[in-house]
Parts: C-alpha cells; sequence; structure tokens
C-alpha cells in the first residue's frame, strides 16, 4: 500500500487504504515511519504536528493514578521491519485487514511502556500530568519500544 | 479500521553474461582492510579512542559467485576457512578460493560468515582455528582500546551466523586475472547506530560497561549495561536492549564486497 497515512490507534475502523494482493502465505509486513506535517491536515496546535507519535493516557498502580502524555520524534523515514502478518490469501480473498498495535507483546509479555518510571518523572507546570518529551530517558525507551516489531500485526478482520 | 495490503516489486536488474573472449582465472580474496590490519585511530571515533586489533578472526564459507542472478555458479566453494585479519597483507588481502572460467563479467557473489565446525585454515594459527571450531564463533575480536593514559581490553566471540548473497561486483575475465574481494569493515563493532546512515564510531560505552575496573571489556559485561534509555545507540524494530546484544547485531553488517559495496543479508542464530 502507497501513500502516508496518519493512524489514530484509538479510533477502531478508519480506513487506511487498499490494495491488492498477490496469493500466498505472508508473514510479516513493514512500514515506514515519518514525522506529521502539513499534508495531513492537522490543526496548527496539533500536538502530533512535527512529531512521529502522540501518546496520551493515564499510568495506573496500587490504586493511584497519573494521567500522562508523550510526544516522540524517530528519524524520518525509520522502518518498521517485521509486524506480525501470518496470514494466507488466497486467490478469492476479499475482505479488509486490520493493522494493530499491541501494547503488549504476545511473545515475551513485555509491554510498550517497560522501563518507564511515570512515578518519577516531573508534574507538568501546575497540574497533575508528566509529559514525555526529547530529552527525556523515559522518551528514549518509550521511543525505543515503539518501534519494536512485536508491537505491530496485521490480521484478518473478522466480525465480532 | 480497514487496510491491506503490502505489495513487494522485486527488479531484476540485467546481468552481464559470458562472451566469446579468453578463459582465465577468477578469485575470490578476503580483506580487513586498514582498520583491522593497523587499528582504528582516534580521529575516525567521537571520543578520543582508538583501537588495535590483536586477532580479528572470520569464519566465512558456502562462497559462490556467478554471471547474473540466475546464471550458473562458476565458484560454488562449500568449505569454510578461518581468516585472521589483523595479520599484515600488504594491502592484498588473502585468496579464499579461485576457479578458471570461462570469459565473461561476474557480477553475483553471496557468502556466508558462521560458524562451523569443520572449518580449516585460510590464514589462522591451528590454536585460533580450534578455538573457533570448538567456541562455535562466526567471529572472534580481540585487541585494546587506548586513550590518552587509559586502555580497556576486550576479546570477543560472536556465533552469529549471517549469509551475505546478490553482492553486486564485476569481475571481468577476458584471458587474464580477475579478483572479488570480500571486504569486512572491522569499525561496524563500533557504530553507534543500528539504523543511521551516518553512524558514529563510539567506545565510551563499551568503557563504561567495565565495571569490575580490571581494563578488560567482557561479554557479561556488556550484556549488562541497557541501552534502552540511549538517546543514541538505536537498533529500530529489533528487540535489542543491551549493549552485547547491540554489537552481536552490528557484526553482522561487517561483511561487504570489493571495499564498499553491499549484499542482500540474512540473518540466522
Amino acid at each position: 500500500m502507497t501513500g502516508d497515512v496518519l493512524i489514530d490507534w484509538t479510533d477502531d475502523g478508519a480506513p487506511l487504504g487498499t490494495a491488492r494482493l498477490l496469493s500466498g502465505d505472508y508473514q510479516s509486513a513493514n512500514f515506514t515511519l515519518r514525522r506529521a506535517g502539513d499534508s495531513d491536515g492537522l490543526a496548527a496546535d496539533d500536538p502530533v504536528r512535527g512529531h512521529t507519535f502522540h501518546i496520551e493516557g493515564v499510568a495506573s498502580q496500587a490504586g493511584q493514578s497519573l494521567p500522562f502524555q508523550a510526544v516522540l520524534d524517530i528519524d524520518e523515514g525509520t522502518r518498521m521491519i517485521g509486524a506480525l502478518f501470518p496470514v494466507r490469501i488466497t486467490d478469492d480473498a476479499t475482505g479488509p485487514l486490520v493493522m494493530q498495535v499491541l501494547t503488549v507483546d504476545p511473545f515475551e509479555g513485555d509491554t510498550m511502556f517497560d522501563g518507564v518510571d511515570f512515578a518519577r518523572l516531573p508534574l507538568s507546570g501546575g497540574g497533575p500530568r508528566v509529559d514525555i518529551v526529547p530529552g527525556q530517558d523515559a522518551h528514549n525507551i518509550l521511543r525505543r519500544r515503539v518501534q519494536v516489531h512485536d508491537h505491530y500485526a496485521i490480521a484478518v478482520f473478522t466480525i465480532p | 479500521m480497514k487496510s491491506i495490503s503490502f505489495v513487494a516489486l522485486a527488479m531484476l536488474l540485467a546481468a552481464a553474461c559470458s562472451d566469446s573472449g579468453a578463459p582465465g582465472t577468477l578469485e575470490v580474496r578476503i580483506y580487513g582492510e586498514a582498520f583491522i590490519e593497523e587499528g582504528i585511530p582516534a580521529a575516525e571515533f567521537d571520543d578520543g579512542w582508538s583501537i588495535a586489533f590483536d586477532t580479528f578472526l572470520v569464519s566465512v564459507g558456502e562462497v559462490a559467485v556467478a554471471a547474473g542472478p540466475a546464471g550458473a555458479f562458476v565458484i560454488d566453494d562449500p568449505a569454510y576457512r578461518i581468516y585472521d585479519l589483523a595479520r599484515p597483507s600488504g594491502g592484498s588481502g588473502f585468496p579464499v578460493t579461485s576457479a578458471e572460467v570461462i570469459a565473461g563479467t561476474y557480477d553475483h557473489v553471496r557468502f556466508r560468515i558462521a560458524p562451523s565446525a569443520t572449518a580449516v585454515a585460510g590464514n589462522a594459527e591451528a590454536d585460533d582455528v580450534e578455538m573457533m571450531r570448538a567456541g562455535g564463533y562466526a567471529v572472534w575480536v580481540a585487541g585494546v582500546a587506548t586513550r590518552g593514559g587509559e586502555s580497556k581490553r576486550f576479546a570477543w566471540g560472536f556465533a552469529t551466523a549471517t549469509a551475505y548473497a546478490a553482492c553486486y561486483t564485476r569481475a571481468r575475465v577476458d584471458g587474464d586475472h580477475a579478483a572479488i574481494e570480500i571486504t569486512i569493515h572491522g569499525d561496524h563493532i563500533f557504530y553507534d547506530d543500528l539504523v543511521s546512515s551516518e553512524p558514529a564510531l563510539s567506545f565510551d560505552p563499551m568503557a563504561a560497561a567495565d565495571r569490575d575496573g580490571d581494563d578488560l571489556v567482557t561479554v557479561e559485561e556488556l550484556a549488562g549495561l541497557d541501552i534502552s534509555a540511549e538517546e543514541r545507540y538505536q537498533v529500530g524494530s529489533l528487540d535489542i536492549d543491551d549493549l552485547w546484544g547491540f554489537i552481536d547485531q552490528q557484526v553482522s553488517t561487517v561483511g561487504h564486497i570489493d571495499g564498499e559495496g553491499h549484499c542482500d543479508t540474512t540473518l540466522r542464530e
């Protein structure tokens, strides 16, 4: 599939594009990472503008919760090689495939956030939230984890 | 979510083929360049270290050469041989294998750098050959890093098997002798990035791994150094968190052809 896409992983079902596949047994897939830019139609203040990832959520442990936000910068053109794609495509196959982010590695059980100690990150100005930004160890750890191939998969979509 | 498809397009490049000239000798050699034979000077490092190799052992085998991607192999030598590329060669490297071939341009090479229990000496000493065979090593490097009054020794063995294929060369035989060079880039071991097109050479993290301060950097010490929070030492989509894993992966990039020529590589443990 050609072209650039900006994926909101929380927006289940958003179409990314279409293409024809050669029939056969597939094992893995690759894609290239980039920085979001003008071509993505983002608002001027969109947090992912100029970055590769914007992750926002809540980290919880032992009854305590801490909102966090991370912006990750990955070199333009960095290839993600080896996403899981254990799919057989037959000559008459039709229908959608889904691209998934796996925050928990299905093989080793580690998570995308292993090594990030949220409790030790400084709170951002005035609010009970931590910001993970370039220059921090937490950024470097998370930037490395989100590029690991075990955290991505493509599978045949089945209606629940 | 609907998405589909990654279509790989393969383009076969036109290959040269044999012609009506006179037959000659086609030879494959292996060379570690000045960086391995003479050392890597401090000017090449971003942190002032320099490297001198005592030994740089490589187990190379399954060397094959053809004219074109679908051409018959005129050299197809399954033997594994072990070379110490730190030994001086006068800039010409060491012979690996050769054959008398018909005239033509030979432009496809493949080889493997891998452990072999049946490897024989290329130019390496018998003790080193036995050590490589018994230890299951594909590459073994030993030497010293120096910066000012500091020095750190290292002796590291790598079991990683790497297949190099579709190495593009242009060795022309027409009644004479032509040579193809398997070139080993020893500086890659000290690269600070697995994915950058312009990695720097660095030894500081390896020196820092010497936790017991005995000035010998061991495999265990490197494996104990977590690189996951490093700005440098990026690994792309590989699941590598420690410095030994990083260096081990980097070793799979040392093989080249005719100096700076590249091959398709496949890594096998």
